[in-house]
């Protein structure tokens, strides 16, 4: 079977490749014009940590040669037919892609705020002197959804505070996405106060914003920062993606959530 | 290239998520033809909230003692962090 590591305009990559998931060393096809960075394997990707690892080096050592599209941990191709077709599928949108993320990298930034506003209790629901267990039920889920909307209404406060054209970080992004962090309820009630951002950013200006973040940090004490990256523009695919919120106008960065 | 260089030093279960919630579940997305096609989306952050408590955490919720972050219903189906 053909494992898929990416799409990508760089021409000679592989000799500098180190083997990659199941310790097989991966190669360059040419698919239509375009380069697919696929190795043979003879049995599926373990399900192990070490194995997402072993791919995204590989996608990490493909950043220096060129534009990299990656694909999705795990997705094999039982013959070279089956490859072919489903890059055919997509040459338009991968060429496309190619071309617009050329010379970018991702960062990703997650953002908590460690001093929410508190949420206003909603207004109670008026019950009846001896409601039942199912009245009192509903009026629970009620304020519990209350809360939520007020949590999804402050990251979306958060969220345009970062996300804004005129925030000094997205200023130096061609395009951000975010999403509300999904935490699970043993974290505590101030985690749910966190989001994920992608910036997508040249990659001569990493160090700039790196340097704004800094300084945006200073600015924001109640705001605790997680800096990742440079990755390869995971978040700013489109082809082969259900992912559709992303702009391709450079010249004016955009926020949207994922979801 | 290192793929989670972070600014703030990392909590490391932050920086997992952000490589997990990457590798699997962005990028060039084809339906029908992964490896681990019970792990669709859903299942993922099933797995992701699991890697984003504590191992402790992850050790009371699990059934079994092993510590394995379970991405599917059945122990075959999981992804493993053993050799993490």
């Amino acid at each position: 079977m053909l494992y898929l590591y990416a799409i990508t305009d760089a021409r000679s990559p592989t000799d500098a490749l180190s083997p990659g998931v199941n310790d097989v060393r991966p190669e360059l096809l040419s698919i239509g014009g375009l380069s697919v960075v696929v190795a043979q394997m003879s049995a599926a990707p373990p399900r192990k940590l070490s194995a997402v690892r072993q791919h995204m080096d590989v996608l990490a050592a493909l950043m220096p040669y060129g534009t990299v599209l990656p694909a999705r941990f795990g997705t094999v191709f039982d013959t070279r037919d089956e490859l072919d077709a489903a890059i055919d599928d997509m040459r338009g949108g991968a060429i496309a892609d190619l071309e617009r993320l050329r010379g970018y990298v991702e960062l990703g930034l997650t953002v908590t705020d460690l001093a929410p506003a508190p949420v206003a209790p909603s207004e109670p629901i008026p019950l009846a002197k001896h409601a039942g267990p199912g009245a009192l039920y509903m009026a629970a889920k009620r304020a519990e959804a209350a809360g939520r909307l007020a949590r999804e209404r402050a990251n979306e406060a958060l969220a345009a505070r970062i996300c804004d054209a005129d925030s000094p970080l997205a200023g130096i992004a061609a395009e951000t996405v975010w999403r509300t962090v999904d935490r699970p309820e043993s974290a505590g009630e101030a985690s749910a106060h966190a989001i994920s951002i992608a910036f997508l950013i040249r990659g001569e200006r990493v160090e700039a914003f790196r340097a704004a973040l800094s300084s945006f940090r200073s600015d924001n004490p109640q705001l605790d920062f997680l800096c990742t990256g440079p990755w390869p523009p995971f978040s700013f695919v489109s082809v082969g993606s259900s992912l559709s919120s992303t702009s391709s106008d450079h010249d004016k960065p955009s926020c949207s959530p994922h979801c | 290239m290192k793929a989670a260089d972070g600014i703030t030093p990392p909590g490391h279960d932050m920086a997992l998520s952000e490589l997990l919630d990457r590798v699997l579940n962005r990028g060039v997305i084809i339906v029908g033809d992964l490896t681990i096609s019970i792990a669709d989306t859903d299942l993922i952050y099933v797995g992701l909230k699991v890697l984003l408590s504590s191992v402790e955490t992850a050790e009371r919720l699990r059934p079994v003692p092993a510590r394995t972050a379970t991405v599917a219903g059945d122990a075959g189906d999981a992804l493993s962090l053993r050799d993490h």
